[in-house]
């Protein structure tokens, strides 16, 4: 999830490209409630965004779905600290933007292989 | 003694630098996501056109150009995540070597040569110890003559070059 419309639709492509299925939303909100219809094996999501961050929606992850695991996307050099610690606290991993395909394939096959 | 020394804290140029900072710290996370959509946009164009095309040549161009920039961005991003690290045990040699990655990716040095010999051990803050490092060569680079090699030398915590010397 990004709520930039070009970060989530890329996001989605190359993933789609790469065999997964994968859902694009907006915002924490939007992930939130679709997690609630349907079963996810991953999350992936940006830091900053409107309303609810990528670090708030991990801790709310963290007590409805605490076995899903969630990368976090970031330009990097907002919230460094929070976002560090997001992580110590168990994002299953963190990917900087600007990203790769291969560091995004990575990041998400390692996530999903130690889940 | 480093720029931010150089002038009294509350002093004009002091403020100037830090708002610039600041500025800096926003503009990376804001050309982050562009970066992401015109670099991954641009790969996944090269994939649906045929290799040789006229059409593919200009997208690989585009994306080659696309990754120099997000490398710069990148490297400016580390060096400010590492400014909130705190104090550990690191090498002056590897610090010095990053310094110079650093300086090289950013700035515009491609005529100037970069060594590092030596090395040492020594308990300090990571981003105050490459700040003070990429002051040193910034320095350096604008007082060398075009084509000049830059030569850092570690030893016992110090790093010298071109007779000055930085003290960790």
């Amino acid at each position: 999830m990004d709520d930039e419309p070009a970060v989530r639709n890329l996001t989605v492509e190359i993933l789609r490209r790469s065999g997964y299925n994968p859902h694009g939303v907006p915002t924490a909100r939007h992930a939130l409630d679709l997690l609630e219809e349907e079963q996810f094996d991953l999350v992936v999501s940006d830091v900053v965004m409107p309303e609810m961050t990528g670090v708030e929606l991990l801790y709310e992850l963290g007590r409805r779905q605490p076995d899903l695991p969630v990368i976090l996307m970031t330009g990097g050099s907002k919230e460094p600290e929070r976002t560090t610690k997001a992580v110590e606290l168990g994002a299953a991993g963190l990917l900087y933007k600007p990203f790769s395909h291969a560091e995004l394939n990575e990041i998400v096959a390692s996530a999903l292989e130690s889940d | 003694m480093g720029i931010i020394e150089r002038v009294a804290p509350d002093a004009p140029e002091a403020r100037a630098l830090q708002t610039l900072g600041l500025l800096t710290r926003g503009a990376l996370h804001q050309i982050s996501n562009p970066l992401v959509g015109l670099v991954g946009s641009a790969e996944l164009a090269l994939s649906d056109t045929e290799p040789g095309t006229k059409l593919n040549d200009r997208i690989a161009l585009t994306h080659r150009t696309g990754l120099e920039i997000a490398e710069i961005v990148r490297a400016l991003q580390a060096f400010i995540r590492l400014q909130d690290e705190p104090e550990r045990e690191l090498s002056l040699g590897a610090a010095a070597a990053d310094a110079i990655a650093l300086v090289s990716r950013v700035l515009p040095v491609h005529d100037t040569e970069f060594s590092v010999s030596g090395d040492a051990t020594v308990v300090a803050s990571p981003g105050e110890t490459q700040r003070r490092l990429v002051e040193l060569l910034v320095d350096e680079v604008n007082r060398a003559e075009r084509g000049a090699t830059i030569e850092l030398e570690v030893r016992d915590g110090v790093v010298t070059t071109g007779g000055r010397e930085l003290r960790l």
